[in-house]
């Protein structure tokens, strides 16, 4: 009942500002177009607006890094799901479905439903910051190296899942993604690993390796086929889900945002992770998991829900602990360090005032990203009618200036193209893409904390089943990878026993 | 050029081009595992008694790889061939190939291009040969729609989101 006194008079204290509130606009639309571009990540957004904040109020200037951060996160899904273009690592998740549903004429429903589901994903997440705050942080000081291990293991779980038809491909597309994610600076020792010598090898290029399986496959598939080429794509269905469609969607949602916000608090994983864990368990879930991969509602609503549920955990651990939940949140201490304001329990107690009306602010920055996003979908979507003669083109030149946009650098484009190569030969002969980019998300993180971890334990490997929270997590992660192979196999069995019976 | 892998009756049967590409494929990401290892063999320990070193990750995954390179192998091999399945003819799986290979050149071209003349004339010049081979010929309209193109995405990237577009070496 104090936080709800508190908020309300947060609100009354924002209402008096219309600098702020006009400033929370600006960076929601900017967040909005920053996601949607590929090769700019919200995290991108936050970095460029910092500066511009520093002579601004602290309200005014937090709450528009909020609207970039959050209008970014849902801004990546707009292009995922008309042209499978993922402007955001999470996104990859949605464009798996989205675009599917797009090429069924449904993309206006699927971006209807990616903008309401992002916007409940992140107003419960901003509601959950709100209330909960003090219980939720004690336990993310719950995860060390071991549980986050445990994490990345249950992340990569999900490759079994998202394989389509063929689990050994599916894992034949993970394990040479996790390979791939062995290419940069080793991450205890700080050996180069395959880097031929390059520096701009010292770190996975992910984004460019991510822009090429999805934009630059999906464009050269469209080059091949004289009617594709010249053909056009329908225009956009109606936007807003039926009420009767959305509200059994609403488990599903409900559910990907706790997800959401779990993976927010817990340092170090971002939206990314909870849009895959958040597709994964909605498939699991479902009562028609073959669905999935096909262009299903759900998954899209999961998807989204899951990953803006993230930004409400994200600024929780930063908020209470002064422990960034990922690098958008990372950036966002920097701006609230440099606001005068100190991350951490005491923010709370002597900034009580400025704390709650930062939430409302945020609060207001997700309703002005539904109203925006439904707002402008119509327009968004008119690329839509554009012949694809035009949209490819352009397509490919998007991803140029995104991935070069990344560093700086014509190398990534040079790793862009080489992935649009390789994803065009992927999808010829059934190889899923979306595993290779779980890995190259997961790898590393596995990777560097079970080293930690073993460090941490002097060389012993007890945390695998010592830590409740570890062996939780890695009991699901089992099943999550030999339940679909498992059920594979018993499909396969099943029809050569009718064959035979056949014959 | 699609592959549909499963056809006919038992609905395990893949057409021949399937099952070489596949074989070759496997054959290739071994090797390209197996190259893997080498190399992670010569990778330095991290010097710490609890490390089990750079190299240790990149040859499980390595070996795993090889592993299921294997078993699709060993699969596609013991799949029944359906050689009754509609395929593409040569001309039109020739036609669809250089499709492909000419839009992967004209972009690699593009980005040689740019180092040299800049993002400007190397993204204008790839618009409207990529349009035009696409079978938008509308002279007029194919020359407007890339400079508009071209422009609009300068002013989101250079001057909206403060990216510095490369202006070339012969420029510079």
């Amino acid at each position: 009942m104090h936080e709800l006194n508190l908020l309300m008079n947060g609100a009354l204290t924002l209402a008096g500002q219309p600098l702020a509130l006009a400033l929370a606009v600006v960076g929601v639309a900017l967040g909005i177009v920053i996601g949607a571009l590929p090769g700019l990540t919200a995290t991108m957004g936050v970095a460029i607006l910092l500066p511009f904040t520093f002579g601004m109020d602290p309200v005014a200037g937090l709450l528009m890094i909020s609207g970039v951060f959050f209008g970014g996160v849902y801004g990546g899904s707009v292009t995922a799901i008309l042209l499978k273009i993922p402007g955001t690592p999470a996104a990859a998740a949605t464009a798996m479905d989205g675009y599917e549903l797009t090429k069924q004429g449904k993309a206006g429903l699927a971006l209807g439903t990616a903008t309401f589901s992002s916007f409940l994903g992140g107003t419960t997440s901003i509601i959950i910051l709100i209330f909960l705050s003090p219980i939720l942080a004690s336990f993310a000081l719950e995860f060390s190296a071991s549980e986050t291990f445990a994490l990345a293991v249950f992340g990569l779980s999900i490759i079994a899942s998202i394989s389509g038809k063929s689990p050994v491909r599916g894992l034949i597309s993970g394990f040479a993604g996790l390979l791939i994610a062995t290419v940069g600076l080793d991450p205890i020792g700080g050996f180069p690993r395959y880097t031929g010598g390059y520096s701009e090898l010292f770190s996975v290029p992910f984004i460019p390796v991510m822009i090429g399986l999805f934009a630059a496959t999906e464009a050269f598939v469209a080059m091949e086929d004289p009617k594709v080429r010249t053909g056009m794509a329908a225009a956009l269905d109606r936007i807003i889900p039926p009420f009767a469609v959305y509200r059994k969607l609403l488990p599903t949602v409900g559910r990907s945002t706790a997800l959401g916000i779990a993976i927010g608090i817990i340092p170090g994983a971002g939206a990314d992770i909870a849009a895959f864990v958040a597709y994964n368990e909605a498939k699991r879930f479902s009562k028609t998991p073959e669905n999935y991969g096909k262009g299903e509602l759900a998954a899209v609503a999961a998807c989204e829900s899951g990953a803006n549920g993230c930004t409400g955990g994200a600024l929780l651990t930063m908020l209470t602990l002064g422990v960034p939940g990922d690098a958008v949140t990372a950036v966002m201490l920097g701006a609230l360090t440099l606001q005068g304001l100190q991350p951490g329990p005491l923010l709370f107690r002597e900034h009580s005032d400025l704390v709650f009306t930062l939430f409302a602010g945020m609060l207001f920055c997700y309703v002005m990203m539904l109203i925006l996003g439904l707002g402008s979908l119509r327009i968004i979507g008119r690329v839509l009618q554009m012949p694809k003669s035009v949209l490819t083109p352009l397509i490919l030149a998007l991803c140029i200036v995104g991935t070069y946009a990344l560093n700086n650098s014509v190398f990534d484009i040079g790793i862009m193209l080489a992935a649009g190569v390789v994803g065009y030969v992927m999808q010829k002969f059934d190889f899923p893409p979306s595993p290779i980019v779980l890995a190259l998300i997961m790898g590393p993180m596995a990777e560097a904390n079970f080293r930690r971890a073993l460090s941490l334990s002097n060389g012993s490997i007890d945390f695998l089943w010592t830590r409740p929270i570890t062996t939780t997590l890695l009991s699901i992660a089992a099943l999550s990878l030999l339940l679909p192979v498992f059920r594979f196999f018993m499909a396969r069995r099943r029809t050569a026993a009718q064959s035979e019976t056949v014959a | 050029m699609s592959q549909s892998p499963v056809s006919g009756s038992e609905g395990r049967a893949i057409t021949p081009l399937y099952r070489n590409a596949s074989l070759v494929i496997a054959v290739v990401v071994s090797a390209i595992a197996l190259a893997a290892i080498s190399v992670a063999r010569h990778f330095p320990g991290t010097g710490q008694p609890t490390d089990p070193g750079a190299s240790r990750f990149p040859i499980i995954y390595a070996s795993v790889l090889i592993l299921l390179c294997v078993v699709m192998a060993v699969d596609a091999l013991r799949r029944p061939l359906d050689r009754a399945a509609p395929t593409l003819s040569g001309a039109e799986f020739l036609s669809r190939a250089l499709s492909v290979a000419f839009g992967v050149v004209l972009m690699a071209l593009c980005v040689w291009a740019i180092t040299l003349v800049g993002y400007l004339p190397a993204t204008f010049a790839y618009l409207v040969i990529a349009m035009w081979a696409m079978g938008f010929r509308h002279p007029v309209w194919v020359v407007v729609l890339a400079a508009v193109m071209t422009a609009a995405l300068y002013a989101a990237f250079s001057i909206g989101l403060n990216v510095p577009l490369p202006v070339g070496s012969l420029f510079e």
